[in-house]
Protein backbone atom coordinates (compact mmCIF):
# COMPACT_ATOMS: atom_id res chain seq x y z
CA UNK A 1 0.00 0.00 0.00
CA UNK A 2 2.51 2.41 1.18
CA UNK A 3 4.56 1.40 -2.35
CA UNK A 4 1.19 2.61 -4.37
CA UNK A 5 1.00 5.53 -2.98
CA UNK A 6 3.93 6.92 -3.62
CA UNK A 7 3.33 5.41 -7.04
CA UNK A 8 0.14 8.14 -7.19
CA UNK A 9 2.08 10.95 -5.58
CA UNK A 10 4.92 10.52 -8.46
CA UNK A 11 1.95 10.29 -10.99
CA UNK A 12 0.64 13.01 -9.93
CA UNK A 13 3.09 15.47 -9.70
CA UNK A 14 4.13 14.74 -13.14
CA UNK A 15 0.78 15.60 -14.08
CA UNK A 16 1.08 18.81 -12.46
CA UNK A 17 4.33 19.72 -14.23
CA UNK A 18 3.91 18.23 -17.40
CA UNK A 19 2.15 21.56 -19.00
CA UNK A 20 5.09 23.56 -17.46
CA UNK A 21 7.70 21.86 -19.16
CA UNK A 22 6.02 20.77 -22.17
CA UNK A 23 4.84 22.92 -25.60
CA UNK A 24 1.00 23.81 -26.83
CA UNK A 25 0.80 20.32 -29.48
CA UNK A 26 2.03 18.48 -26.19
CA UNK A 27 -0.53 19.48 -23.87
CA UNK A 28 -2.96 19.27 -26.45
CA UNK A 29 -2.13 15.71 -26.66
CA UNK A 30 -1.93 14.83 -23.11
CA UNK A 31 -5.83 16.77 -22.95
CA UNK A 32 -6.98 14.19 -25.64
CA UNK A 33 -5.16 11.30 -23.93
CA UNK A 34 -6.69 12.17 -20.42
CA UNK A 35 -10.35 12.62 -22.03
CA UNK A 36 -10.13 9.71 -24.39
CA UNK A 37 -8.94 7.87 -21.02
CA UNK A 38 -11.78 9.20 -18.91
CA UNK A 39 -14.66 8.20 -21.46
CA UNK A 40 -12.22 4.56 -21.82
CA UNK A 41 -13.30 4.05 -18.06
CA UNK A 42 -16.45 5.34 -17.77
CA UNK A 43 -17.26 2.72 -20.91
CA UNK A 44 -15.58 -0.40 -19.73
CA UNK A 45 -17.45 0.12 -16.52
CA UNK A 46 -20.32 -1.71 -18.28
CA UNK A 47 -17.41 -3.28 -20.67
CA UNK A 48 -15.87 -5.26 -17.84
CA UNK A 49 -19.30 -6.83 -16.92
CA UNK A 50 -19.70 -8.43 -20.40
CA UNK A 51 -22.51 -5.64 -21.13
CA UNK A 52 -20.29 -4.13 -24.35
CA UNK A 53 -21.93 -1.17 -25.77
CA UNK A 54 -21.43 0.05 -29.10
CA UNK A 55 -23.63 3.05 -28.05
CA UNK A 56 -21.38 5.05 -26.33
CA UNK A 57 -21.02 7.21 -29.35
CA UNK A 58 -24.51 8.18 -28.42
CA UNK A 59 -24.44 9.31 -25.00
CA UNK A 60 -21.20 11.52 -26.17
CA UNK A 61 -22.89 13.13 -28.80
CA UNK A 62 -25.56 13.51 -25.81
CA UNK A 63 -23.70 15.55 -23.92
CA UNK A 64 -22.02 17.59 -26.59
CA UNK A 65 -24.74 18.84 -28.66
CA UNK A 66 -26.78 19.48 -25.40
CA UNK A 67 -24.65 22.36 -23.56
CA UNK A 68 -23.32 23.43 -27.51
CA UNK A 69 -27.08 23.84 -28.31
CA UNK A 70 -28.27 25.65 -24.90
CA UNK A 71 -25.20 27.87 -25.18
CA UNK A 72 -26.02 28.56 -29.01
CA UNK A 73 -29.31 29.19 -28.92
CA UNK A 74 -30.70 30.16 -25.47
CA UNK A 75 -27.39 31.82 -23.79
CA UNK A 76 -27.33 29.23 -21.60
CA UNK A 77 -24.12 28.57 -19.55
CA UNK A 78 -22.71 25.28 -19.91
CA UNK A 79 -22.65 25.04 -16.44
CA UNK A 80 -25.80 24.46 -16.38
CA UNK A 81 -25.79 22.73 -19.78
CA UNK A 82 -23.45 20.54 -19.24
CA UNK A 83 -25.70 18.70 -16.36
CA UNK A 84 -28.30 18.61 -18.36
CA UNK A 85 -26.77 16.68 -20.79
CA UNK A 86 -25.17 14.11 -18.82
CA UNK A 87 -28.89 13.30 -17.00
CA UNK A 88 -30.82 13.67 -20.11
CA UNK A 89 -27.99 11.00 -21.38
CA UNK A 90 -28.55 8.91 -17.97
CA UNK A 91 -31.64 8.89 -18.32
CA UNK A 92 -31.26 7.51 -22.07
CA UNK A 93 -29.29 4.87 -20.41
CA UNK A 94 -32.42 4.39 -18.23
CA UNK A 95 -35.11 3.96 -21.23
CA UNK A 96 -32.71 1.85 -23.19
CA UNK A 97 -31.04 -0.29 -20.52
CA UNK A 98 -34.03 -1.11 -18.56
CA UNK A 99 -35.84 -3.21 -20.96
CA UNK A 100 -32.66 -4.65 -22.31
CA UNK A 101 -31.89 -5.85 -18.82
CA UNK A 102 -35.27 -6.71 -17.78
CA UNK A 103 -36.12 -8.94 -20.89
CA UNK A 104 -32.43 -10.19 -20.91
CA UNK A 105 -30.83 -8.65 -23.94
CA UNK A 106 -27.50 -9.75 -23.38
CA UNK A 107 -24.20 -10.75 -25.31
CA UNK A 108 -23.94 -9.93 -28.92
CA UNK A 109 -27.66 -8.64 -28.76
CA UNK A 110 -27.25 -5.95 -26.68
CA UNK A 111 -24.32 -4.62 -28.32
CA UNK A 112 -26.25 -4.28 -31.65
CA UNK A 113 -28.88 -2.71 -29.87
CA UNK A 114 -26.73 -0.07 -28.32
CA UNK A 115 -24.88 -0.18 -31.63
CA UNK A 116 -28.30 0.98 -33.37
CA UNK A 117 -28.92 2.93 -30.41
CA UNK A 118 -26.04 5.18 -31.35
CA UNK A 119 -27.02 4.95 -34.79
CA UNK A 120 -30.48 6.81 -33.73
CA UNK A 121 -29.06 9.56 -32.15
CA UNK A 122 -26.16 10.34 -35.07
CA UNK A 123 -28.44 10.55 -37.62
CA UNK A 124 -31.12 12.60 -35.17
CA UNK A 125 -28.47 14.86 -35.38
CA UNK A 126 -27.62 14.77 -38.71
CA UNK A 127 -31.24 15.15 -39.61
CA UNK A 128 -32.30 18.33 -37.28
CA UNK A 129 -29.21 19.71 -39.82
CA UNK A 130 -31.36 22.83 -39.70
CA UNK A 131 -30.07 23.21 -35.52
CA UNK A 132 -27.56 20.91 -35.37
CA UNK A 133 -25.60 21.83 -38.79
CA UNK A 134 -26.01 18.37 -39.83
CA UNK A 135 -22.80 16.96 -40.93
CA UNK A 136 -20.86 19.51 -41.41
CA UNK A 137 -20.95 19.85 -37.95
CA UNK A 138 -21.27 23.10 -34.97
CA UNK A 139 -18.77 25.37 -33.40
CA UNK A 140 -20.28 26.38 -30.22
CA UNK A 141 -20.16 30.44 -30.04
CA UNK A 142 -16.85 31.56 -28.84
CA UNK A 143 -16.58 34.68 -26.58
CA UNK A 144 -13.08 34.45 -26.18
CA UNK A 145 -11.54 33.49 -22.25
CA UNK A 146 -14.74 33.24 -19.95
CA UNK A 147 -15.60 30.90 -17.15
CA UNK A 148 -18.86 31.72 -17.68
CA UNK A 149 -19.09 30.23 -20.81
CA UNK A 150 -16.49 27.74 -20.26
CA UNK A 151 -14.49 28.46 -22.59
CA UNK A 152 -10.16 29.06 -22.35
CA UNK A 153 -8.12 29.66 -25.29
CA UNK A 154 -5.49 28.97 -22.97
CA UNK A 155 -5.07 25.21 -23.20
CA UNK A 156 -3.72 25.20 -19.80
CA UNK A 157 -6.62 25.38 -18.08
CA UNK A 158 -8.53 22.69 -20.01
CA UNK A 159 -5.76 20.45 -18.98
CA UNK A 160 -6.43 21.29 -15.22
CA UNK A 161 -10.09 20.29 -16.15
CA UNK A 162 -8.95 17.39 -17.63
CA UNK A 163 -6.81 15.36 -15.17
CA UNK A 164 -9.48 16.32 -12.41
CA UNK A 165 -12.18 14.78 -14.45
CA UNK A 166 -10.20 11.84 -15.14
CA UNK A 167 -9.09 11.69 -11.76
CA UNK A 168 -13.18 11.33 -10.99
CA UNK A 169 -13.40 9.32 -13.81
CA UNK A 170 -10.71 6.69 -11.84
CA UNK A 171 -12.71 7.29 -8.07
CA UNK A 172 -15.48 6.14 -9.71
CA UNK A 173 -14.30 3.03 -10.94
CA UNK A 174 -12.31 2.46 -7.84
CA UNK A 175 -15.98 2.70 -5.94
CA UNK A 176 -17.27 0.19 -8.42
CA UNK A 177 -14.48 -1.88 -8.08
CA UNK A 178 -14.58 -2.30 -3.79
CA UNK A 179 -17.94 -1.70 -3.70
CA UNK A 180 -20.96 -4.93 -2.92
CA UNK A 181 -21.73 -4.29 -6.49
CA UNK A 182 -18.76 -5.78 -8.31
CA UNK A 183 -19.05 -9.06 -6.59
CA UNK A 184 -22.83 -8.72 -7.90
CA UNK A 185 -22.30 -7.70 -11.14
CA UNK A 186 -18.73 -9.95 -11.68
CA UNK A 187 -21.53 -13.10 -10.73
CA UNK A 188 -24.24 -11.61 -13.33
CA UNK A 189 -21.89 -11.62 -16.12
CA UNK A 190 -20.68 -14.97 -15.31
CA UNK A 191 -24.19 -16.40 -15.33
CA UNK A 192 -27.14 -14.20 -14.95
CA UNK A 193 -29.88 -17.26 -14.18
CA UNK A 194 -27.45 -18.20 -11.15
CA UNK A 195 -27.04 -14.58 -9.83
CA UNK A 196 -30.98 -14.03 -10.23
CA UNK A 197 -31.08 -17.29 -7.76
CA UNK A 198 -28.97 -16.67 -5.32
CA UNK A 199 -30.79 -13.02 -4.91
CA UNK A 200 -29.21 -10.31 -6.30
CA UNK A 201 -31.81 -8.02 -8.75
CA UNK A 202 -29.81 -8.11 -11.99
CA UNK A 203 -31.78 -5.59 -13.83
CA UNK A 204 -31.13 -3.06 -11.26
CA UNK A 205 -27.59 -3.74 -10.67
CA UNK A 206 -26.84 -3.99 -14.33
CA UNK A 207 -29.00 -0.59 -14.85
CA UNK A 208 -26.91 1.23 -12.15
CA UNK A 209 -23.51 0.96 -13.60
CA UNK A 210 -25.33 1.70 -17.02
CA UNK A 211 -26.45 5.12 -15.92
CA UNK A 212 -23.34 6.01 -14.23
CA UNK A 213 -21.14 5.00 -17.23
CA UNK A 214 -23.76 6.96 -19.05
CA UNK A 215 -23.50 9.95 -17.40
CA UNK A 216 -19.78 10.47 -17.32
CA UNK A 217 -19.23 9.27 -21.01
CA UNK A 218 -21.93 12.21 -21.54
CA UNK A 219 -19.25 14.39 -19.25
CA UNK A 220 -16.61 13.21 -21.26
CA UNK A 221 -18.67 14.68 -24.83
CA UNK A 222 -19.50 17.80 -23.29
CA UNK A 223 -15.65 18.03 -22.56
CA UNK A 224 -14.55 17.17 -25.81
CA UNK A 225 -16.91 19.74 -27.61
CA UNK A 226 -15.80 22.27 -24.84
CA UNK A 227 -12.53 21.82 -25.87
CA UNK A 228 -12.03 21.57 -29.51
CA UNK A 229 -14.61 24.21 -29.90
CA UNK A 230 -16.35 22.09 -32.62
CA UNK A 231 -18.77 18.97 -32.73
CA UNK A 232 -19.90 16.92 -35.55
CA UNK A 233 -21.86 13.52 -35.57
CA UNK A 234 -19.01 11.62 -37.03
CA UNK A 235 -16.80 12.31 -34.00
CA UNK A 236 -19.30 10.63 -31.59
CA UNK B 1 -51.39 4.90 -55.15
CA UNK B 2 -49.11 8.27 -56.00
CA UNK B 3 -46.82 7.12 -58.68
CA UNK B 4 -43.70 8.40 -56.80
CA UNK B 5 -44.54 7.08 -53.81
CA UNK B 6 -44.91 3.40 -55.70
CA UNK B 7 -41.17 4.61 -57.66
CA UNK B 8 -39.75 4.40 -54.21
CA UNK B 9 -41.75 1.12 -52.61
CA UNK B 10 -40.22 -0.66 -55.55
CA UNK B 11 -36.97 0.82 -54.97
CA UNK B 12 -37.18 -0.37 -51.90
CA UNK B 13 -37.77 -3.73 -52.71
CA UNK B 14 -34.84 -4.03 -54.89
CA UNK B 15 -32.86 -2.80 -52.24
CA UNK B 16 -33.70 -5.36 -50.04
CA UNK B 17 -32.43 -7.94 -52.53
CA UNK B 18 -28.95 -7.16 -51.78
CA UNK B 19 -29.43 -5.88 -48.47
CA UNK B 20 -30.72 -9.55 -47.09
CA UNK B 21 -27.56 -11.24 -49.50
CA UNK B 22 -25.51 -9.76 -46.84
CA UNK B 23 -27.47 -10.45 -43.99
CA UNK B 24 -27.44 -13.76 -45.08
CA UNK B 25 -23.57 -14.24 -45.47
CA UNK B 26 -23.43 -12.61 -41.75
CA UNK B 27 -26.14 -14.66 -40.56
CA UNK B 28 -24.50 -17.72 -41.71
CA UNK B 29 -21.39 -16.30 -39.90
CA UNK B 30 -22.76 -15.32 -37.02
CA UNK B 31 -25.06 -19.04 -36.74
CA UNK B 32 -22.49 -21.10 -37.47
CA UNK B 33 -19.24 -19.53 -35.63
CA UNK B 34 -20.81 -17.39 -33.15
CA UNK B 35 -19.09 -14.78 -33.71
CA UNK B 36 -20.36 -11.37 -35.18
CA UNK B 37 -18.02 -9.82 -37.77
CA UNK B 38 -18.20 -6.42 -37.09
CA UNK B 39 -16.57 -5.38 -40.13
CA UNK B 40 -18.59 -7.37 -42.36
CA UNK B 41 -19.86 -4.30 -44.59
CA UNK B 42 -15.77 -3.57 -44.77
CA UNK B 43 -15.39 -6.35 -46.46
CA UNK B 44 -18.06 -5.43 -49.20
CA UNK B 45 -15.95 -2.38 -49.17
CA UNK B 46 -12.89 -4.19 -49.89
CA UNK B 47 -14.59 -6.62 -52.70
CA UNK B 48 -16.44 -2.86 -54.27
CA UNK B 49 -12.85 -1.15 -54.43
CA UNK B 50 -11.44 -4.77 -55.89
CA UNK B 51 -14.06 -4.09 -59.05
CA UNK B 52 -13.83 -1.02 -59.68
CA UNK B 53 -10.05 -1.50 -59.93
CA UNK B 54 -10.02 -4.07 -61.87
CA UNK B 55 -12.16 -2.98 -64.22
CA UNK B 56 -12.62 0.80 -64.22
CA UNK B 57 -8.70 1.25 -64.07
CA UNK B 58 -6.62 -2.28 -65.34
CA UNK B 59 -9.73 -2.92 -68.15
CA UNK B 60 -10.57 -5.96 -67.08
CA UNK B 61 -14.18 -7.31 -68.81
CA UNK B 62 -16.63 -6.64 -66.10
CA UNK B 63 -17.71 -10.55 -65.50
CA UNK B 64 -14.46 -11.43 -65.02
CA UNK B 65 -13.50 -8.28 -62.16
CA UNK B 66 -16.66 -9.55 -60.73
CA UNK B 67 -15.42 -12.99 -59.76
CA UNK B 68 -12.44 -11.68 -58.79
CA UNK B 69 -13.79 -10.10 -56.63
CA UNK B 70 -15.93 -12.73 -55.33
CA UNK B 71 -12.91 -15.23 -55.04
CA UNK B 72 -10.95 -12.60 -53.37
CA UNK B 73 -13.41 -11.52 -50.43
CA UNK B 74 -13.78 -14.96 -49.81
CA UNK B 75 -10.33 -15.41 -49.42
CA UNK B 76 -9.99 -12.29 -47.09
CA UNK B 77 -12.95 -14.43 -45.36
CA UNK B 78 -10.35 -16.91 -44.88
CA UNK B 79 -7.72 -14.67 -43.65
CA UNK B 80 -10.39 -13.07 -41.40
CA UNK B 81 -11.12 -15.93 -39.72
CA UNK B 82 -7.39 -17.61 -39.67
CA UNK B 83 -5.84 -14.68 -38.64
CA UNK B 84 -8.12 -12.89 -36.38
CA UNK B 85 -11.04 -15.09 -34.99
CA UNK B 86 -9.89 -18.52 -35.28
CA UNK B 87 -7.21 -17.36 -32.22
CA UNK B 88 -10.04 -16.02 -29.84
CA UNK B 89 -13.12 -18.41 -30.74
CA UNK B 90 -13.12 -19.44 -26.81
CA UNK B 91 -12.66 -16.07 -25.41
CA UNK B 92 -15.57 -13.73 -24.46
CA UNK B 93 -17.78 -12.46 -26.61
CA UNK B 94 -16.58 -8.74 -25.70
CA UNK B 95 -12.86 -9.69 -27.64
CA UNK B 96 -14.44 -10.69 -30.36
CA UNK B 97 -16.34 -7.66 -31.00
CA UNK B 98 -13.24 -5.64 -30.40
CA UNK B 99 -10.78 -7.62 -32.40
CA UNK B 100 -13.28 -7.35 -35.27
CA UNK B 101 -13.74 -3.47 -34.12
CA UNK B 102 -10.14 -3.19 -34.58
CA UNK B 103 -10.45 -4.77 -38.06
CA UNK B 104 -13.52 -2.55 -39.32
CA UNK B 105 -11.02 0.40 -38.36
CA UNK B 106 -8.11 -1.19 -39.90
CA UNK B 107 -9.77 -1.83 -42.88
CA UNK B 108 -11.36 1.57 -43.18
CA UNK B 109 -7.99 3.62 -42.59
CA UNK B 110 -6.31 1.50 -44.84
CA UNK B 111 -8.16 1.88 -47.95
CA UNK B 112 -8.46 6.03 -46.80
CA UNK B 113 -4.10 5.46 -46.96
CA UNK B 114 -4.51 3.18 -50.54
CA UNK B 115 -7.19 5.21 -52.63
CA UNK B 116 -7.49 8.17 -50.55
CA UNK B 117 -11.41 9.64 -49.50
CA UNK B 118 -12.78 10.28 -53.51
CA UNK B 119 -15.73 8.49 -54.35
CA UNK B 120 -14.75 6.49 -57.35
CA UNK B 121 -17.38 5.30 -59.69
CA UNK B 122 -16.97 1.76 -61.85
CA UNK B 123 -18.25 4.56 -64.81
CA UNK B 124 -21.20 2.13 -65.80
CA UNK B 125 -25.00 3.61 -66.57
CA UNK B 126 -26.83 0.72 -67.20
CA UNK B 127 -30.05 1.61 -68.88
CA UNK B 128 -33.40 3.00 -67.00
CA UNK B 129 -36.55 1.22 -68.03
CA UNK B 130 -39.95 2.92 -67.26
CA UNK B 131 -42.99 0.48 -66.90
CA UNK B 132 -46.01 3.07 -67.11
CA UNK B 133 -44.36 6.24 -65.77
CA UNK B 134 -42.66 3.83 -63.33
CA UNK B 135 -38.63 4.64 -63.84
CA UNK B 136 -36.04 1.36 -62.25
CA UNK B 137 -32.64 1.28 -62.75
CA UNK B 138 -32.06 -1.77 -64.50
CA UNK B 139 -29.10 -1.82 -62.44
CA UNK B 140 -31.25 -2.65 -59.15
CA UNK B 141 -33.28 -4.97 -60.95
CA UNK B 142 -30.41 -7.21 -62.04
CA UNK B 143 -29.01 -6.86 -58.28
CA UNK B 144 -32.18 -7.95 -56.96
CA UNK B 145 -32.61 -10.84 -59.34
CA UNK B 146 -28.50 -12.17 -58.87
CA UNK B 147 -29.15 -11.73 -55.11
CA UNK B 148 -32.08 -13.61 -54.89
CA UNK B 149 -30.35 -16.43 -57.02
CA UNK B 150 -26.98 -16.28 -54.82
CA UNK B 151 -29.86 -16.69 -51.55
CA UNK B 152 -31.51 -20.16 -53.63
CA UNK B 153 -27.86 -21.65 -54.41
CA UNK B 154 -27.23 -21.27 -50.97
CA UNK B 155 -30.05 -22.39 -49.92
CA UNK B 156 -29.53 -25.26 -52.14
CA UNK B 157 -26.32 -25.97 -50.94
CA UNK B 158 -27.13 -25.94 -46.90
CA UNK B 159 -29.85 -28.20 -47.81
CA UNK B 160 -28.81 -30.78 -50.57
CA UNK B 161 -25.04 -31.11 -49.99
CA UNK B 162 -22.78 -33.18 -46.99
CA UNK B 163 -20.99 -29.70 -45.78
CA UNK B 164 -23.86 -27.97 -46.01
CA UNK B 165 -25.62 -30.12 -43.72
CA UNK B 166 -22.72 -30.19 -41.40
CA UNK B 167 -22.76 -26.22 -41.70
CA UNK B 168 -26.63 -26.48 -40.59
CA UNK B 169 -25.85 -28.89 -37.80
CA UNK B 170 -22.76 -26.65 -36.34
CA UNK B 171 -25.60 -24.05 -36.00
CA UNK B 172 -28.03 -26.39 -34.43
CA UNK B 173 -25.25 -27.75 -31.31
CA UNK B 174 -21.60 -27.04 -31.57
CA UNK B 175 -20.84 -29.83 -29.25
CA UNK B 176 -22.59 -32.98 -30.64
CA UNK B 177 -21.66 -32.25 -33.96
CA UNK B 178 -17.91 -33.30 -33.18
CA UNK B 179 -19.08 -36.29 -31.89
CA UNK B 180 -20.90 -37.01 -35.42
CA UNK B 181 -17.32 -36.88 -37.14
CA UNK B 182 -17.55 -33.16 -38.85
CA UNK B 183 -14.31 -31.51 -38.34
CA UNK B 184 -15.49 -27.97 -37.15
CA UNK B 185 -12.37 -26.07 -37.85
CA UNK B 186 -12.58 -26.75 -41.67
CA UNK B 187 -17.02 -26.13 -41.36
CA UNK B 188 -15.66 -22.66 -39.87
CA UNK B 189 -13.52 -22.40 -42.55
CA UNK B 190 -16.21 -23.46 -45.57
CA UNK B 191 -18.56 -20.74 -43.48
CA UNK B 192 -15.88 -18.05 -43.30
CA UNK B 193 -14.99 -18.37 -47.52
CA UNK B 194 -18.72 -18.38 -47.79
CA UNK B 195 -19.61 -15.46 -45.99
CA UNK B 196 -17.08 -13.78 -47.67
CA UNK B 197 -17.77 -14.78 -51.28
CA UNK B 198 -21.50 -13.08 -50.31
CA UNK B 199 -19.82 -10.20 -49.13
CA UNK B 200 -18.54 -10.24 -52.79
CA UNK B 201 -21.41 -10.63 -53.90
CA UNK B 202 -22.83 -8.12 -52.57
CA UNK B 203 -19.74 -5.78 -53.37
CA UNK B 204 -20.12 -6.73 -56.88
CA UNK B 205 -23.85 -5.55 -57.47
CA UNK B 206 -23.58 -2.65 -54.81
CA UNK B 207 -20.29 -1.53 -56.97
CA UNK B 208 -23.03 -1.27 -60.25
CA UNK B 209 -25.17 1.17 -57.93
CA UNK B 210 -22.68 2.96 -55.64
CA UNK B 211 -19.79 5.04 -56.18
CA UNK B 212 -17.53 3.71 -53.50
CA UNK B 213 -15.34 5.32 -51.20
CA UNK B 214 -13.43 4.15 -47.86
CA UNK B 215 -16.08 4.48 -45.66
CA UNK B 216 -19.18 3.08 -47.73
CA UNK B 217 -19.62 0.25 -45.32
CA UNK B 218 -20.49 2.80 -42.45
CA UNK B 219 -23.52 3.44 -44.27
CA UNK B 220 -25.27 0.35 -44.70
CA UNK B 221 -23.07 -2.15 -42.23
CA UNK B 222 -25.46 -1.48 -39.22
CA UNK B 223 -28.59 -1.77 -41.41
CA UNK B 224 -26.77 -5.11 -42.25
CA UNK B 225 -26.58 -5.81 -38.90
CA UNK B 226 -30.53 -5.15 -37.90
CA UNK B 227 -31.96 -7.47 -40.99
CA UNK B 228 -29.20 -10.20 -39.39
CA UNK B 229 -31.08 -10.72 -36.00
CA UNK B 230 -34.55 -9.68 -37.21
CA UNK B 231 -34.55 -12.28 -39.35
CA UNK B 232 -33.77 -14.60 -36.81
CA UNK B 233 -30.62 -16.40 -37.06
CA UNK B 234 -30.88 -19.24 -39.00
CA UNK B 235 -33.48 -18.14 -40.77
CA UNK B 236 -33.24 -16.92 -44.56
CA UNK B 237 -36.94 -16.58 -44.96
CA UNK B 238 -37.01 -14.45 -42.04
CA UNK B 239 -33.83 -12.29 -43.54
CA UNK B 240 -35.57 -11.65 -46.37
CA UNK B 241 -39.01 -10.72 -44.48
CA UNK B 242 -36.49 -8.52 -42.02
CA UNK B 243 -34.59 -6.43 -45.31
CA UNK B 244 -38.00 -5.92 -46.95
CA UNK B 245 -39.67 -4.50 -43.99
CA UNK B 246 -36.33 -2.33 -42.99
CA UNK B 247 -36.00 -1.11 -46.76
CA UNK B 248 -39.22 -0.31 -46.86
CA UNK B 249 -39.56 2.05 -44.09
CA UNK B 250 -36.23 3.49 -45.42
CA UNK B 251 -37.80 4.04 -48.57
CA UNK B 252 -41.03 5.26 -47.77
CA UNK B 253 -39.63 7.42 -44.74
CA UNK B 254 -37.09 8.41 -47.32
CA UNK B 255 -40.25 9.98 -49.53
CA UNK B 256 -42.42 11.34 -46.82
CA UNK B 257 -39.81 12.77 -44.62
CA UNK B 258 -36.10 12.78 -44.97
CA UNK B 259 -33.79 9.76 -45.33
CA UNK B 260 -31.80 9.99 -42.07
CA UNK B 261 -35.14 10.45 -40.34
CA UNK B 262 -36.47 7.06 -41.80
CA UNK B 263 -32.96 5.62 -40.78
CA UNK B 264 -33.85 6.66 -37.30
CA UNK B 265 -37.34 5.26 -37.48
CA UNK B 266 -35.46 1.70 -39.04
CA UNK B 267 -33.70 1.76 -36.00
CA UNK B 268 -35.55 2.67 -33.54
CA UNK B 269 -38.14 0.04 -34.93
CA UNK B 270 -35.54 -2.66 -34.49
CA UNK B 271 -34.34 -1.61 -30.75
CA UNK B 272 -38.37 -1.86 -29.78
CA UNK B 273 -38.50 -5.55 -31.80
CA UNK B 274 -35.58 -6.78 -30.38
CA UNK B 275 -37.17 -6.29 -26.72
CA UNK B 276 -40.72 -7.84 -28.23
CA UNK B 277 -38.93 -10.49 -30.08
CA UNK B 278 -35.75 -11.22 -29.33
CA UNK B 279 -35.48 -14.40 -31.48
CA UNK B 280 -36.66 -12.56 -34.67
CA UNK B 281 -39.84 -12.11 -35.81
CA UNK B 282 -40.49 -15.30 -37.62
CA UNK B 283 -39.38 -17.80 -35.22
CA UNK B 284 -39.14 -21.43 -35.82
Amino acid sequence: MKENSVVVLVGLAILIALPLVTSAYFLHLAIQILLWGFVYTAWSMMGRFGLVSLGHGAFMGIGAYVPALLWNYYDMTPWLGIPLGVVLSALLGLVIGYPCFRLKVVGHYFALVTLALSQVVLLSIVAARDITGGSLGMTPRSIGHSWYALQFPDKIYFYAIAVIVWLLGLIVWRAIDQGIGREALEAISDDEEAAAAVGIDVTREKLRVTVISAALTALGGALFGQYLMYLNPESV
Amino acid sequence: MDIFLLEAVINGLLLAGVLALLALGLNLIFGVIDVVWIAYADLVMCGMYAVYWLFAEYGWPLPLAFAAAIVGVAALGLLVHLLIIAPILTSAPINQLLATGGLLYFLQSFATLLFGTDFRNIGIRLPIIEIGGIYVSYARLLAFGVALMGAIALYLFLKRSYVGTAIRAIAQDREIVGLMGVDQRRIYLVTSAIGGALAGLGACLLALQYDVHPFIGNTFGPLIFMICVLGGLGNMIGGFIAAFIISQIIAIGGYYYSTELSYVLAFMLFIVLMFIRPQGIVSR
